[in-house]
């Protein structure tokens, strides 16, 4: 949306499901174990083997769509997708074609400024994961020799395919955001990007503001991260309008996205566009997709971010963007439901506030995951509790909040450990602020001259006297007596 | 990429115009296939054949009849439940170049 052009993009989102094993055979569905150890003769594709399909693999897809909001096929049939790469034993990839699983669902985005957007999904089909190529040299180009592990031949994927209604990097970012929570959420995949278990292909094209007819598009592989993607996307655009301004004509293309180097670069053109010679795959009879399993896979499903949003948008009056940041984990929805059991209802802006500004500053500091959320629900409960009856100050809470996430202790026990009570006695805080009053003649001075801002000064020196353990409202009552005492004197 | 959700399709074996020698080119070329001058031509026609034998199919009267997928109605499902994966060995046995428990392919290029 730069200089009256916008930017349309769809998405290809691949996921690799949480199954114990393969999608069309036994093997273990695992990453990381030693080459070419889960492997069998069907997913190496030796002479005779026979698919059959993971009824696990078929519920999460399933799951997958009633997430996603889509309309599920009622029968499972499977084609060949056909193409030769040393990746795939088969020589063919079986997906499914005319007749996906899942198709017609959306996703529903809020953007920074509080509105929402519904991405459509056009789609949602089941096929299998290739084998993983490792290069000996940079890449493709110019490696001499090529090592093949097929362990992930025959994982099981969903390719999601979104309509073309995401218009900015910004959305995308959002959408992809948005998409991984419910997958986890639903635990149909881990989604961790870094082992490859989400991988995305971009459509994308750029048209005059306000045009009615779609740009010529090109298509980006494999982008593996939120920020490459929405990099990706910034990038191809601005290629494209630059095409276009000088004059020429954008080429529909395959391009790949060298995030090393931030360029796109030119895979094959329309012209060398793969004929992948779909045929239904003879070797697996249609599977019926009965109403009682989806009714099963329905009545499974947790509650979803959007759900979760609103619940803590209505219950507690939290703000649209708070609420989805704590949506964006079902651990920091749990995390935040249990503290507000235990803290009360009225303590939940309280508990979000710790959990967003203070709890995520920390956990994003020391790179610690949703699983590893250092203090639980039970010591935050505790130290709202020494806030509200007023025995330590919201400076000092900090503190000990700092100091629970490296220990198992309560609050009450940091506290009394450190001597962090606050101090409310007055007697002891007056004496304080008299003898500050005497020992500084010149603010005093500035205060008999008629600035007011003076006893806040004060106040500070109390609060650093008692080491932030002062009741500023107390302090700052006794620091204005004091002066007045002062000056009365004079 | 198929597009959307369509209405089931068949294979198209109803082929009306006889294939070219172009035509088998292609198909070579996606097959991975080197053929001889002699031997596009000797296909061209044995594929001809072949596809007149084919199109006697299209006489019969299908409309209406919904598409078929597979001749058996047999539900093949598996639980979702680990088996003995074959080991590394057995698996690189036949490979004719193997390193690092990987099967070694030349160099890949596209297209």
């Amino acid at each position: 949306m730069t200089n009256g052009w916008e930017t349309v993009v769809g998405l290809e989102v691949h996921v690799e499901l949480a199954t114990e094993t393969k999608v069309w055979c036994g093997c273990k569905n695992e990453f990381g174990a030693e080459p070419n150890t889960n492997v069998c003769p069907v997913c190496l594709a030796l002479p005779g083997a026979l698919p059959v399909l993971n009824e696990r693999a078929l519920e999460l897809i399933i799951k997958a769509g009633l997430a996603l909001n889509c309309q599920i096929e009622r029968v499972a049939s499977f084609h060949r997708k056909n193409y030769f790469y040393p990746d795939l034993p088969t020589g063919y990839q079986i997906t499914q074609f005319d007749l996906p699983l899942c198709y017609d669902g959306y996703v529903e985005i809020t953007k920074a400024d509080g509105t929402s957007k519904r991405i459509r999904i056009e789609r949602i089909h089941l096929e299998n994961d290739a084998g993983k190529l490792l290069h000996a040299g940079d890449d493709v180009a110019a490696a001499h020799s090529s090592l093949v592990d097929f362990n992930r031949a025959g994982v099981p994927l969903i390719e999601i395919v979104t309509k073309p209604d995401i218009r900015s990097a910004e959305e995308a970012g959002l959408f992809l955001n948005k998409l991984r929570s419910i997958l986890k959420y639903t635990g149909v995949s881990d989604v961790k990007m870094e082992e490859g278990s989400l991988r995305c292909d971009i459509n994308i094209s750029v048209r005059p503001e306000g045009a009615a007819e779609y740009g010529t598009r090109c298509e980006l592989k494999n982008v593996n991260s939120v920020a490459h993607m929405m990099r990706a996307i910034e990038y191809e655009a601005a290629r494209q309008i630059d095409i276009i301004t000088a004059g020429g004509v954008v080429e529909q293309e395959t391009r790949s996205w060298r995030n090393d180097r931030g360029v796109s670069v030119l895979l094959r053109t329309k012209e060398d566009a793969e004929d992948y010679r779909y045929f239904p795959e003879p070797d697996l009879p249609p599977v019926a997709v009965a109403e009682e399993l989806v009714g099963k896979v329905r009545a499974s499903l947790p509650e979803l971010p959007d759900a979760v949003i609103e619940r803590l948008m209505g219950d507690y009056g939290l703000s649209r963007y708070d609420a989805s940041l704590i949506a964006t984990e079902r651990e920091y929805v749990t995390w935040f439901d249990e503290a507000v059991e235990l803290a009360g209802a009225e303590q939940a802006k309280a508990v979000a506030n710790w959990q967003l500004n203070e709890l995520f500053r920390i956990m994003n500091e020391r790179g610690f995951g949703p699983e590893q959320i250092p203090v639980t629900p039970n010591q935050l409960a505790g130290l709202l509790k020494l806030i509200q009856d007023g025995t330590i100050t919201g400076k000092i809470a900090k503190d000990v909040f700092e100091k629970m996430v490296d220990s198992d202790l309560d609050a009450a026990t940091i506290v009394k450990r450190e001597g962090l009570t606050q101090v409310s006695d007055e007697d002891s805080l007056r004496e304080i602020a008299r003898r500050l009053v005497a020992e500084n003649p010149g603010p005093v001075q500035q205060w008999i001259d008629g600035k007011e801002t003076v006893a806040q000064w004060f106040m500070g020196q109390v609060m650093k006297e008692t080491r932030g353990r002062a009741n500023p409202q107390v302090a700052l009552k006794l620091v204005i007596e004091a002066l007045n005492e002062h000056t009365a004197e004079r | 990429m198929p597009t959307g959700r369509s209405e089931p399709q068949t294979l198209q074996v109803v082929i009306h115009m006889a294939l070219t020698v172009d035509d088998i080119r292609q198909i070579a070329r996606l097959a991975r296939l080197e053929l001889s001058a002699e031997e596009e031509r000797l296909f061209t026609d044995q594929l001809n054949q072949l596809i007149e034998q084919v199109e006697e199919m299209g006489q019969v009267d299908t409309e209406g009849v919904p598409p078929m997928y597979h001749p058996l109605a047999t539900q093949h499902i598996r639980e979702d439940k680990p088996r003995a994966s074959m080991p590394q060995e057995k698996a690189l046995d036949q490979a004719p170049d193997v390193e690092a428990g990987c099967f070694r392919v030349p160099k890949i290029t596209e297209g």
